[in-house]
């Protein structure tokens, strides 16, 4: 939820570990303690969406929640985010938008090795959509209060042993019946592509069938559904560009429009009866359901440039559970 | 503790070469299994390696992957 500095210092200063999402001013006025941040002035509450530049929203992971370690990784050592995750626990982490590290991360996350066998959830820190020309985001590390633009910040979170931490994500698509769609390259943006097995200019087809680029492009990955979404159809290099990679040989179709956007996501939010020890959403949800307002939320976090759920993800709303182990 | 068929098991190679199809209730296990899917499609000689990972990651989620497994073979 969101508090003022002086009562998320507070907190901080109990020593519990926390996550922080907020304007890059107000997270540099917080104390040194046991937390991570990234910058956004955009959230969900459960009094609503708003924008806020001088409160913070503050996750406070449950009390059987103990950060192991905090510290910034960079691009030269993605492999230490599975390596040094705990054998129980979890790893939270914040990138900065539009950075190297966010491409890089993109591309590689799937292939870091053990990337699957311990929970790395978090989120994409962005700016004002005013400000994207003027600001850069950033991450901070709450132990030194060190800020970053091109570099993820990482919290090892340890659990009990009887605790599994459990990610799961909330998205509204699903595969339409067009073309099927595959791109040659794991890249962020696409020019040549395969449209059900004939090679075309995915330029020439975006624009010639002027596709609805508010609907993302969806890969199949063994039964989830994974949205890419689009950014821009760039005249210049005859290319269109995206939020994520599209991933080398997976199978794209576009989503199935939605007739009533802010419905479906506030029914599959209602739908989902989860206490996430953490949350988060894109965007592009917040923008194009209209979030902006006091509808209350369940499920409630920092509004994001991008999700994490072991690789990132777009228009998509991601939580982590602490579930007790069966005995 | 729960079982899950070790890596000889004609299970793990009919599930990364793409021959039986499912959609584990864990969202982590979906990811990895189209991870190793994409590894052994774009090099079949990989799928020793992609078997391994995935019982790999199957053996630490025993727990929640198991009966979804059993009933797969």
């Amino acid at each position: 939820m969101l508090y003022t500095i002086d009562d998320a210092n507070a907190l901080i200063a109990q020593g519990r570990p926390l996550h922080v999402a907020g304007d890059e001013a107000a997270l540099a006025r917080l104390r040194h303690g046991n937390w991570i941040g990234g910058t956004t002035p955009y959230f969900l509450t459960a009094d609503g969406g708003c924008i806020d530049r001088k409160r913070v929203f503050v996750t406070l992971l449950p009390p059987d929640v103990s950060a192991l370690d905090i510290g910034f990784v960079g691009p030269d050592r993605l492999n230490d985010i599975p390596a040094a995750a705990p054998e129980h626990g979890f790893s939270l982490i914040v990138i900065p938008a539009g950075s190297d590290i966010h491409a890089k991360y993109a591309v590689d996350a799937y292939d870091l090795p053990g990337i699957f066998e311990s929970p790395t959830v978090g989120w994409v820190a962005g700016v004002h959509l005013d400000e994207l020309s003027d600001r850069t985001p950033k991450v901070f590390n709450g132990r030194n209060g060190a800020r970053t633009e091109n570099q993820i910040v990482v919290m090892r979170a340890q659990v009990p042993a009887s605790v599994t931490p459990r990610i799961g994500i909330i998205n509204l698509f699903r595969q339409g019946e067009s073309d099927c769609l595959r791109f040659p390259q794991t890249a962020f943006s696409a020019d040549e592509c395969w449209v059900n097995d004939t090679k075309a200019s995915f330029f020439e087809y975006a624009t010639s069938r002027r596709l609805d680029l508010r609907l993302p492009l969806i890969g199949n990955l063994s039964g989830e559904m994974i949205n890419v979404s689009f950014q821009a159809i760039d005249e210049a290099s005859r290319s269109v560009r995206f939020y994520a990679p599209l991933l080398a040989g997976v199978e794209y179709r576009q989503a199935v429009p939605l007739e009533n956007y802010r419905g479906a996501l506030l029914e599959r939010i209602t739908a989902n009866p989860v206490t996430p020890a953490f949350s988060c959403n894109c965007i592009l949800n917040y923008l194009y359901a209209g979030l902006d307002d006091q509808q209350s939320l369940s499920i409630t976090g920092p509004v994001t440039f991008g999700e994490i759920a072991y690789g990132l993800l777009n228009q998509t709303l991601v939580y982590l559970e602490l579930l007790q182990r069966r005995p | 503790m729960q079982q899950i068929p070790p890596p000889s098991d004609a299970l793990w190679t009919k599930l990364v070469s793409g021959s039986i199809t499912h959609k584990f209730g864990l969202f982590a296990a979906n990811m990895a299994l189209a991870h190793a899917m994409r590894m052994v499609a774009k090099d079949p000689a990989r799928k020793p390696a992609a078997v391994e990972d995935f019982h790999r990651f199957c053996s630490k989620y025993a727990e929640q992957v198991a009966d979804e497994l059993k009933a797969l073979r």
